[in-house]
């Protein structure tokens, strides 16, 4: 199509008055720049899908009114958050010529409720923005840390376990743990608000607690990838900041060493860290990164020992650890994807990141790194890096980290090399019960492929009670 | 029912056997009371049987054959329960007790997780995970409940606050159309059974649909529940208080340190007849020699760590309860148990003395003072007397917060005679309707337990949701039809 | 249409990871962030991401450019905020994998040579070619600004002092033009200007993708310094300066070049020349993005300023390198490409600097003087906050 019969698309003008005709664009390359996604050196696909049309809104209203334009007309709508998802995320991938690309940045409002400890975001919000602003109140909010400049709040709601692997995840859970509720645009047009307080209460403004009063409807919205609804504002509680921080690195040495304590730090109670993650870059020995939280010295220093204590009796020893390891440590722990320095030319992906039960962790990593020999070990990877994080204390969070050389990504043999190396991949999680960061991206496909046939035809049931018109996200695992 | 009640009979005693499934009125009557019906006078309508099945492939036949005959299922788990949620709406129909599903399939010590049948109380469950040095995560309710039915009440006082409510992880589910479905990530159909320990995965938070569904979207006949590692030492500490006020100050300061394992607060009454209860009043005088023995406010902490950490905790709870006034009390006995969750204790005070109607509510801290004049008002305007002594009543109270944040749990109770005749009663149901009229309509507290009043404060737009999702689970509305999301 | 200069840095395009974190966050007031983002209008294209991603599609073929995205490369500011911000970094260099802002000034060479310049690129490059400056005014008014002043011409002095187009014509920068050349006189300097013999640096020239004027501009200007017998240049400018420094020696130049700061920053030793002041002033310092960013210049400002008594140096949360960018670079001065109304550039980070509680917002660019200046006004904001460059700060100092 060209530009100007481009100016054509059924709903470019209803738009244009209901968004203003600064926030709506039809520019083919305006368009295109949506289609890319994070990391797509690793087979991800490239590039997906033009949409027909970029939007902006600005509210949830302007978004409840272009959803019942769709719906009329029974295009599809694909919301948008940070476009960080290191998942290459639907928008990639699903609906056709006339997609609604809805980008949700404009939706950029915090309201923080410091008596009540509570602060609300509009879902556009990326969620750097939502960490500094609460923490200059004087609190903290639980969110996803790495990448914390890339995602926005209702991007990563919307996927990897429902709000992503926030840097206390080891002690806390995901970024929903303490999400209390949401403002969601149904696909029909209509606005809910979930959780227990205003959407649940008519008589109360403040939010409560999330599941005051009936099910919890929050979680339909939560880990959807945007089918079952376009979700506008989130409520999370927030928590005075602790006065300690303590980051350290310890050298635990080889596998069997590293699990032991590994093992016994999850299972202590009360956890003598609030953040830990393990990882090793190639053959070389296990770190641990670990941080604790502490209100009084005395406390951080309790609990130091504590950690100590199980590490060293586990084989654990100070490190001493050159620029690299801290990179490596430091972009775990760090607020930014990246604190890495690569050589020209290269980049870096996740390989293989999945929630394997804990048990089994370190069994999942042998595979992987076996599966990754095979089936990309002839690119140019000039470094690996092997991580577990604890998941509170049944699951972990498993995978590599890739790091290639120059050339690796755009050839095709390179390619093809990794479009195995993730069908493989997929067989595995499979294998192991586990599932992937990418459940609602590139592998949205297994994933709907490893439902039992009734939660299938009950996913199906929610989408055409939400959803008739199968406006919102069409394809999305197939539903 | 299109077929007659002896074939339904018939079909029904072949899937369970004839010794667990009865049509006998005597039979019927237990599973139509509990004391809240019968304070407040309804009359809950006779079912038609009650059915006992074991296993799950007989809970899914019976549904099926509950779709087939549109026969309403009204399940339950252990049926303890004072707000009737347990009971029927309409006559006819099935009772399922469920509380021969009563196996802990798993504890799982790596995971720390247990996974169990509805029939399963948190006694039998603590004590068994107590054996591998687990426990459970503390709950208000008492040890002959179900977990299961906990859950589905939107987990009922939150009691451990650093848990958060996140304590079901994943469910196996009879949906009402007789299909079984594994929520979190035990929905994958090949490598589910490897992996059922985590509730966010494969998509939307199925798990979080059932909980507090009270039954309506489907019967959960498997949970895993998350379990907890016994700490080296356990403590209970206690701090009495002479006014409210400072106590909640000191619970909201002392919870953002992040490091208890139980909090509450209670006052003198609720402690003196949680003191009192598990042996019952033996001689004259012994209630009102502890209620002057105990502070009007009390303040209970629960902490577990190493001896060191322990110690740190404790001493740095006592500053800040000091810092507003508390100090340092003996922690007696059955409050000891109380705060390790899942006590005997909790279950009736008073009782068989007494009956008591609970005020529930979901709040912001800062309000709790307040709603507690509310019913220390309304108790006295309505000459409310307690039932034992004939004096004049001060209620009972408890708050526990929600992991560290501004909202709380709180609990009031007052006493009555149940075997009081309808007259002495009214002004009993008329200091509760204003109580709740108050603390709902002005100060918006969230009643945690889905019933047709939750409805009715509910925004139109959500409770339509709600509407909308119970047809689509259960489109013939066969599970507890006349309900809170009732199609009718 | 020819993609020669984009295809250049073919390798480095499809090295972004798109991650975004060149985006910058609004509420990391201590980060930086992309001033064409911050004015809140833009789609994806108009991030320096969308910008990579764009670049991708051109160089596969996938599309080509056209008006609208000319419009969309054109609102760039180069202020490089982007560079800064990409965690990949090449281990041996420490510059970004990714060089945005290289990128965007290639895709303009790529426009330029395919005759697809917004009308107001075009009449900015048409007025340098045909008028030699920007403002079409005559060349020979070029050095009227330092009539009445003892500024020499140019004749042998140990420094040239280069003016550039702003110094030259635009009031704003005449008066700083005056205040600087005059006070390093004062400070015994030995300096002269060229006057109507000075032609355009030609640095936003370059920024817009011009090269070929550029090329010919920066090699006449190197002629006529190197028969003037020039050595040393002291740059008014921080935009001549960048040009002088990095872009004119590929045609051969190899004269030492100063921004006019450093000179002050070298004479000024301590504070003994300044007449002692009562009361504590509080000014902050906007850093220039050709200056820091480009050319790691952000101590001599600074240096010259906490030598002056009296005053009260607070910086603003986006400082040195993440110093937020005035809207004036890239060409925007001239063209106004990246507009924003409420939410210019320049707008916002006027914001930034009365949220410090200031009473001078100090700068050391005509153009950033210039542009704050104008947001001053739209903001109702006079006699609020005083914009003053260091010269006169200095000036005003010594006198008392």
């Amino acid at each position: 199509m060209t530009e100007s019969s481009r100016n054509n698309h059924p709903l470019y003008s209803e738009i244009r008055s209901i968004v203003g005709p600064e926030h709506v664009t039809v520019d083919e390359f305006s368009r295109r720049a949506y289609t890319r996604a994070p990391f797509v050196s690793m087979g991800a696909g490239g590039r997906g899908k033009t949409p027909g049309i970029a939007v902006r809104p600005g509210s949830t209203e302007e978004i409840a009114e272009i959803v019942k334009l769709a719906n009329k007309s029974r295009i599809p709508i694909v919301p948008r958050g940070g476009g960080g998802s290191v998942s290459p995320f639907p928008p990639v991938y699903i609906g056709g010529d006339d997609n609604i690309l809805l980008d949700t940045q404009r939706l950029n409002r915090i309201n923080i409720d410091t008596e009540y400890m509570t602060v609300t975001a509009e879902c556009g919000v990326i969620l750097s923005a939502l960490a500094e602003t609460v923490r200059k109140k004087g609190f903290q909010v639980h969110t996803v840390d790495v990448p914390i400049h890339m995602d926005s709040v209702g991007g990563v709601l919307s996927g990897f376990v429902g709000g992503g692997e926030p840097s206390d995840v080891a002690s806390s859970g995901t970024m929903n743990t303490f999400l209390l509720g949401l403002k969601v645009v149904l696909p029909t047009g209509e606005i809910i608000q979930t959780g227990g307080g205003p959407g649940t209460n008519i008589h109360q403004e403040k939010f409560l607690h999330r599941e005051a009063g009936g099910p919890d409807m929050t979680g339909m919205f939560i880990g959807d990838g945007g089918a079952f609804g376009i979700k506008t504002e989130a409520t999370f509680n927030i928590f005075p900041q602790p006065s300690i921080y303590l980051p350290g690195i310890t050298d635990m040495g080889g596998d069997e060493n590293m699990w032991k304590a590994f093992d016994e730090l999850v299972k202590t109670a009360p956890y003598p860290y609030t953040r830990l993650l393990s990882f090793r870059e190639g053959n070389g020995p296990w770190y641990f990164v670990h941080v604790i939280r502490a209100h009084s010295q005395e406390e951080a220093d309790t609990k130091k020992k504590i950690l100590q204590n199980i590490c060293r009796k586990n084989g654990g020893k100070a490190a001493t650890v050159g620029d690299q390891i801290m990179q490596i440590a430091g972009m775990f722990s760090a607020r930014r994807l990246g604190q890495q320095t690569l050589p020209v030319g290269s980049t870096m992906t996740y390989f293989g990141e999945a929630l394997v039960p804990k048990p089994r962790s370190l069994e999942y990593l042998k595979e992987l790194n076996a599966l990754l020999d095979e089936t990309v070990g002839d690119l140019d990877i000039y470094k690996r890096v092997d991580f577990v994080v604890p998941y509170l204390r049944a699951t972990t969070i498993t995978g590599i980290l890739l790091y290639f050389g120059k050339g690796t990504t755009r050839d095709e043999a390179s390619q093809k090399m990794a479009k195995t190396a993730v069908k493989r991949m997929e067989e595995l999680f499979t294998k192991y019960g586990g599932w992937t960061e990418t459940h609602q991206g590139t592998s949205f496909a297994h994933t709907a492929s490893a439902w039992s046939p009734t939660y299938k035809s009950f996913m199906q049931a929610i989408k055409k009670t939400l959803d008739p018109n199968d406006i919102l996200m069409p394809g999305l695992w197939r539903i | 029912m299109k077929k007659d009640k002896d074939q339904i009979k018939q079909l029904l005693v072949s899937i369970v056997g004839q010794e667990n499934i009865s049509g006998e009125v005597p039979d019927l009557i237990p599973y139509i009371r509990d004391s809240y019906s019968t304070m407040m006078g309804r009359n809950i309508p006779l079912p038609d049987f009650v059915v006992m099945p074991e296993t799950v492939d007989e809970v899914q036949k019976i549904v099926l054959l509950a779709n087939d005959y549109l026969i309403p299922i009204y399940p339950r788990s252990i049926g303890v329960n004072i707000a009737g949620s347990a009971l029927p709406y309409k006559e006819g129909g099935i009772i399922l007790d469920l509380k021969r599903m009563n196996k802990i399939l798993e504890i799982n010590e790596d995971t720390m997780t247990a996974t169990i049948q509805p029939g399963v109380t948190w006694g039998q469950l603590r004590k068994e995970a107590n054996k591998k040095k687990l426990d459970i995560i503390p709950i208000g309710g008492p040890y002959q409940t179900s977990p299961v039915g906990n859950h589905l009440l939107t987990n009922i006082t939150p009691y451990s606050s650093k848990y958060h409510c996140d304590r079901a992880m994943t469910l196996k589910v009879i949906l009402p159309n007789g299909k079984i479905l594994r929520t979190g990530s035990w929905a994958s159909e090949h490598g589910g059974d490897a992996n059922p320990y985590f509730r966010y995965a494969y998509g939307p938070d199925i798990t979080g649909m059932f909980r507090g569904s009270l039954g309506n979207f489907g019967i959960i006949v498997e949970m895993v529940e998350r379990l907890r590692p016994v700490a080296p030492v356990e403590k209970e500490i206690a701090f009495g208080f002479k006014e409210l006020g400072p106590c909640l100050k000191a619970l909201q300061a002392i919870e953002r340190l992040e490091f208890t394992r139980t909090c509450q607060v209670y006052n003198n009454i609720l402690a003196a007849h949680l003191c009192l209860a598990p042996h019952r009043i033996k001689e004259p005088g012994e209630r009102e020699k502890l209620l002057a023995k105990l502070p009007p406010y009390q303040l209970g902490i629960g902490l577990g760590g190493t001896e060191e950490m322990v110690a740190l905790f404790e001493k740095i709870t006592a500053e800040e309860a000091g810092k507003r006034g508390g100090y340092s009390v003996p922690v007696e006995l059955e409050l000891e148990s109380v705060a390790k969750g899942a006590s005997r204790a909790i279950m009736h005070m008073y009782a068989p003395l007494s009956g008591f109607a609970a005020i529930i509510g979901c709040l912001p801290i800062t309000h709790v003072a307040e709603i507690n004049d509310i019913v220390k008002e309304a108790v006295k305007k309505y000459d409310v007397r307690d039932p034992l002594t004939g004096e004049p009543q001060e209620h009972e109270l408890i708050v526990i917060p929600y992991d560290r944040s501004s909202t709380v749990y709180v609990e009031q109770e007052i006493l009555y005679d149940p075997a009081a005749d309808r007259a002495t009663l009214e002004p009993v149901m008329q200091c509760l309707r204003e109580c709740y009229a108050k603390i709902v309509v002005q100060y918006g507290a969230s009643h945690t337990i889905p019933n047709k009043t939750l409805m009715k404060m509910l925004v139109p737009s959500y409770g339509e949701l709600l509407v909308n999702f119970k047809k689509m689970v259960d489109p013939n509305g066969i599970m507890l039809p006349g309900g809170p999301y009732s199609l009718e | 249409m020819e993609t020669k200069h984009l295809n250049e840095l073919r390798e480095n395009i499809f090295k972004c990871m798109g991650c975004g974190i060149c985006r910058g966050v609004w509420e990391r007031k201590d980060e930086a962030m992309c001033p064409v983002w911050a004015t809140c209008l833009g789609f994806e294209d108009s991030t320096p991401r969308g910008r990579v991603t764009v670049a991708q599609d051109i160089l596969d073929g996938v599309i080509d450019y056209s008006m609208p995205l000319a419009e969309s490369l054109y609102r760039c500011t180069d202020c490089a905020c982007c560079a800064t911000t990409c965690d990949a970094m090449d281990l041996a260099t420490g510059k970004p994998i990714v060089d945005v802002p290289k990128i965007v000034v290639a895709s303009r060479m790529d426009l330029v040579e395919n005759s697809l310049v917004p009308p107001p690129v075009r009449n900015y490059l048409k007025a340098v070619y045909v008028n030699g400056n920007p403002y079409k005014l005559p060349q020979e008014d070029r050095g009227k600004w330092a009539k009445g002043t003892e500024i020499p011409v140019f004749s042998g002095q140990d420094y040239l002092f280069y003016v550039g187009d702003v110094g030259s014509y635009d009031e704003r920068g005449q008066k700083m033009a005056r205040s600087v050349a005059t006070l390093l006189i004062k400070l015994g300097i030995s300096l002269g200007i060229l006057g109507s013999n000075e032609l355009s640096d030609g640095n936003d020239v370059r920024v817009v993708g011009e090269f070929g004027l550029f090329q010919h501009l920066a090699e006449s200007n190197i002629s006529t310094f190197k028969d003037a017998g020039v050595r040393k240049i002291i740059s008014l400018d921080p935009h001549s300066y960048n040009a002088f420094k990095n872009h004119y020696p590929q045609f051969g130049a190899d004269f030492e070049v100063f921004h006019y700061t450093q000179i002050l920053d070298d004479i000024i030793r301590d504070s003994k020349l300044f007449k002692a002041k009562g009361n504590s002033i509080k000014l902050t310092y906007h850093d220039p993005c050709y200056l820091g960013r480009h050319n790691g210049l952000y101590e001599p400002p600074r240096n010259i300023l906490n030598k002056i008594p009296g005053l009260e140096l607070i910086e603003m949360g986006r400082n040195k390198k993440s110093a937020f960018c005035c809207g004036g670079g890239g060409g925007n001065f001239f063209t106004d490409m990246i507009g924003g109304e409420n939410n210019s550039p320049n707008r916002i980070r006027l914001r930034e600097a009365l949220d410090t509680e200031a009473h001078i917002l100090a700068v050391a660019c005509p153009l950033c003087a210039k542009m704050f200046e104008d947001a001053i006004k739209a903001e109702n904001l006079e006699g609020r906050l005083l914009i003053k460059d260091i010269s006169e700060i200095v000036q005003e100092a010594i006198q008392g």
